[in-house]
């Protein structure tokens, strides 16, 4: 028996000891521990997925339970005030709807005017129904997809006798009796999902400078119609680059465009349906412009750049 | 004397001996030391965090005591009603430099009636919350790192990890954390974490009728915090104390504790 | 500027109540007992001698509850193996874990080592289920030859040497736990730790000595005035020390007059006047330095002596109880706008209320007798006898 056996037994239990402390400690360490940093990595995700609670300034829901309500979904959790500036006047008027059917209508009414434009141009030299057709035929051939026919009045035919069978309106056509009888314009989206096209019909209406060839016309009258036709996905980009030029205060008007737009199609974008369904049933003309700098686009930044770019400089 | 080599060789070797024990220290193997990143691993999943730090102004010339802010933080966080995330002082000074500050309630009811005695020359509102220091002294005590902060900036705690022992409590100089009795672990404002990284704003910037409670991105080119920050003259809270909190504070007055 | 009382709404309890202040108390005694220990093992002073076996024995005794009221404090004790698990190396109580576990090791084999004769001699002596129990004490080697008890007392000493420094780590850490938080102006000064140091030493020294003193009076241990003597020098000169220290913190707080007067003043002369003022300074400090000064330079008798002395040391202890009051609870009865003041009132039944604090300070003295049961600590030649 050596004279140190006891300190060897003791030094053996204190590294058994250590030993046993190293592994137990190694088994208790959380498994996400360290993987980003000293901390339990899988708490951020607790974290990050609790659920929003806070949709606004609760004064809105004192008065407004029933719109208050009607946020739900996704956008659950946008504040009121990203849209409804609360600035003391939360009910100053919206400049004109800018929903996409009045976007249209500008749009094609402008391109309606054009059209017509070229029409009494080449009238005046004295073209009859075929160089007409001729004319229709170049302008529909533009970049926007945007086909353009001319459709006979009763003055005119009065006049001048029907134009050729193929150059007459379909028999069924309603709405360019319609058009024709009333002196109405008219925009309809039409077609299969997918491949809609937006038809405008433009009454050209009997004024003072059409009497000097149309003779049997009387001012009033509708001597035909303009017929527009636009693949509606064509106007969309032509509408985003109009957006961009959108001053800031617009962008969200910009944004809700898009959305109706969107909207048309709620199985091909059920992201918009909810928010949609908001600004449907509770949206008034009294409901203020927006301040704070498109709201929208802090969760959207990626949607139009241009805009945020815009947006941030102004 | 000090020519002598061989003196100068055992001073050598002395230094050698020390340098070695050095080393040992160095290689005593630190728990959590292997898994403390500070690179992180693109391969691994990681969280957009790194395109972010975040910044918090409060503008003290628009507040006006509304005590909204108070009562979304309780309601998006379920604090404990005895206890405050972030809250809302009233400071009124009067012409002989008496400074009344109350904070009735957190604020939360909003404020009522006059305190001070005296002719008030001053009356401003200050809300106040965690100031997410970059250097905390509240993560620095933390025995168990259940308390860190995210690469942006924001202070959490893990409640699954703490132990309540509230020294992180006692660190804190602004009164911003404190042991919820329900949990018995440390609590405290997350900046609304689980809002800001769905790219909400915090409860209490989202109820501000006032624009009082500003929070962005200062890593967002784009975000109007950093202009507000670098341009405007900002204080922040016992600067002395260099914790170098990232709450800015627009309007400071030199009453304010 | 003039503040009229508030308190961040925060800032309206007190989180460290009375099981941090028994904790630090409880490690003093044992940082204290221990340097009594190392007086004679490492210093050479021989008179201390028949107190050796009883210093080790006290300082295991407190060693083994020193994380209880830390326990008792927790909001989640079952996870207070976190702090070796995933320990933060740059907090102090993460310290507390891996300087207490070498501490514990070192102390437990001085113990051990010192008694392990007495271990040996009960094997030989006892039979069936006892001797089972001690031979597992030894480990299972009997070994007490003249050569392994010369290993043993080196190996003693080596531990002597080791075990100061970590006593005095042990201490001194809680006193950075306190002064390392630049968040508390009664708390922050680097003065702390030595402030805690020097009371823990005063306050393991006077446990030491009335325990001796009461064993003595029982007959079971071996009286030595000199000894006595000897400790009630070192207590004075620690004493000395400790006022030093404590009344320069204060000097300093005052002198400097700076954000923290504010703070400490309204402490000193409000909140804490009855309990620092009147009780730690005037009573617990006064008394037994002014005691300790007279027996040192007046000549006498022997039971004079023992009985200023006795009463000293129960004086000073309660002084260093009350030190960690004031310091502990003081330090939380002001909010952190520095300007807001709170009292506290801890009630006796409640987890960490006066009477759990009551228990915990006494169940190192049930072990103590425990311990005293099963080995003496009579010097050699007395139980040689």
């Amino acid at each position: 028996m050596n004279s140190y056996q006891h300190l060897s037994r003791a030094a053996t239990l204190l590294a058994i000891l250590l030993f046993a402390g190293i592994v137990l400690r190694a088994n208790f360490v959380p498994a996400s521990f360290g993987k980003w940093g000293a901390y339990r990595a899988d708490h951020i995700d607790e974290e990050r997925d609790r659920k929003p609670l806070i949709k606004a300034d609760d004064s809105c829901l004192d008065c407004h339970e029933k719109e208050w309500d009607m946020a739900d979904g996704k956008h659950a959790n946008v504040p009121c005030a990203d849209c409804h500036f609360l600035d003391g006047e939360h009910a100053r008027p919206l400049e004109g709807d800018q929903s996409l059917n009045e976007f249209a209508l500008a749009e094609s009414r402008k391109n309606s005017q054009m059209v017509f434009k070229s029409l009494f141009a080449a009238m005046k030299e004295g073209w009859d129904q075929d160089d007409i057709e001729k004319l229709s035929l170049m302008l529909s051939q533009n970049e926007w997809g945007m086909r353009v026919r001319v459709y006979r009045g009763e003055p005119v035919i009065r006049q001048f006798g029907e134009a050729l069978p193929a150059r007459q309106a379909p028999a069924g056509d309603v709405d360019i009796r319609k058009a024709l009888l009333s002196g109405e314009e008219s925009l309809k989206i039409e077609g299969e999902r997918d491949a809609e096209v937006a038809r405008y019909l433009f009454p050209l209406k009997v004024e003072t400078p059409c009497l000097e060839c149309h003779t049997k016309a009387r001012i009033g009258e509708v001597n035909g119609v303009i017929e527009l036709l636009y693949p509606l996905n064509r106007m969309k980009l032509k509408m985003h680059t109009k957006l961009a030029d959108m001053p800031v205060d617009r962008s969200r008007e910009a944004c809700q465009v898009c959305h109706r737009f969107l909207n048309s199609r709620p199985e091909k974008h059920p992201q918009v349906k909810d928010f949609d369904e908001h600004i449907k049933k509770g949206w008034k003309a009294d409901m203020g412009p927006v301040d704070l700098g498109a709201p929208c686009l802090r969760c959207h930044k990626a949607h139009i750049p241009s805009i945020v770019k815009k947006n941030v400089n102004a | 004397m000090h020519n002598d080599p061989k003196n100068r060789r055992e001073f050598l070797k002395a230094c050698a001996a020390a340098g070695a024990a050095g080393v040992w220290v160095l290689l005593i193997p630190r728990p959590g030391a292997a898994q403390r990143v500070h690179h992180i691993d693109p391969s691994l999943q990681v969280p957009d965090w790194m395109d972010h730090y975040y910044a918090y102004v409060i503008d003290l010339n628009k507040c006006i005591g509304c005590g909204n802010c108070v009562r979304a933080c309780k309601r998006e966080n379920k604090v404990h009603e005895k206890f405050f995330r972030t809250w809302v002082e009233r400071y009124q000074i009067t012409d002989e430099d008496h400074v009344y500050v109350e904070s009735p309630n957190g604020g939360h009811d909003g404020f009522s009636g006059n305190v001070a005695h005296g002719k008030v020359t001053r009356s401003f509102f200050v809300p106040k919350m965690c100031n997410h220091c970059r250097n905390t002294p509240c993560t620095q005590v933390c025995p168990v790192h259940a308390s860190y902060q995210t690469p942006e900036g924001v202070i959490l705690v893990d409640k699954k990890r703490c132990i309540g022992c509230a020294y992180c409590v006692q660190a804190c100089p602004y009164g911003s954390r404190f042991i919820d009795p329900r949990t018995h672990t440390a609590d405290k404002c997350t900046w609304c974490y689980h809002r800001i990284t769905k790219g909400l704003l915090p409860a209490c910037v989202t109820v501000c009728p006032t624009n009082t409670r500003r929070f962005g991105d200062l890593k967002d080119e784009d975000d109007q915090i950093r202009e507000l920050i670098h341009n405007a003259r900002s204080s922040v809270l016992k600067p002395d104390l260099n914790t170098e909190p990232f709450c800015f504070y627009i309007g400071f007055d030199r009453a304010i504790r | 500027m003039i503040y009229t009382e508030f308190s961040f709404p925060n800032d309206m309890h007190i989180y460290w109540s009375l099981m941090i202040v028994t904790y630090p108390f409880i490690t003093g005694l044992i940082a204290g007992a221990f340097v009594a220990s190392a007086l004679y093992h490492v210093f050479g002073r021989d008179e201390l001698a028949p107190v050796n076996r009883l210093a080790l024995l006290t300082s295991l005794a407190f060693m083994l509850c020193a994380t209880l009221p830390l326990l008792n404090h927790l909001g989640h004790p079952e996870r207070a193996f976190n702090i070796m698990i995933t320990p933060n190396f740059r907090s102090a109580i993460a310290g507390f874990g891996f300087i207490y576990t070498f501490y514990l090791t070192v102390l437990a084999l001085e113990v051990w080592l010192s008694y392990r004769p007495d271990i040996v001699r009960a094997y030989h002596q006892s039979a069936g289920l006892k001797k089972r129990f001690w031979n597992a004490l030894a480990l299972g080697t009997h070994n007490v030859s003249e050569e392994a008890l010369r290993l043993d007392a080196k190996v003693i000493y080596v531990l002597s040497v080791i075990g100061l420094p970590a006593a005095c780590t042990l201490h001194g850490y809680v006193g950075f736990l306190f002064g390392s938080l630049k968040s508390n102006p009664w708390w922050s000064t680097p003065l702390m730790p030595q402030v805690f140091l020097l009371s823990a030493v005063i306050s393991g020294m006077a446990m030491l000595m009335l325990i001796y003193l009461l064993l003595a009076w029982r007959g079971l241990t071996t009286w030595s005035f000199a000894c006595f003597r000897s400790m009630a020098f070192f207590l004075w000169l620690f004493l000395v020390f400790y006022i030093v220290s404590e009344g320069l913190e204060i000097l300093f707080f005052f002198y400097e007059s700076s954000d923290a007067w504010y703070v400490i003043s309204t402490l000193i002369f409000d909140k804490l006047w009855n309990t620092f003022v009147v009780l730690q300074i005037g009573i617990g400090v006064t008394i037994p330095f002014v005691l300790l000064s007279y027996l040192l330079m007046a000549d006498v008798k022997e039971r004079t002596f023992i009985a200023l002395t006795a009463l000293s040391s129960a004086v000073i202890l309660f002084e260093v109880w009350m030190m960690r009051w004031n310091i502990v609870i003081g330090g939380q009865q002001f909010s952190k706008s520095y300007v807001g003041f709170r009292d506290f009132h801890p009630e006796w039944l409640e987890k960490e209320g006066i009477l759990p604090a009551i228990l915990l300070t006494l169940l190192p003295l049930m072990i103590l007798t425990v311990l005293l049961k099963l080995f003496s600590v009579k010097d050699e030649a007395s139980r040689a006898k």
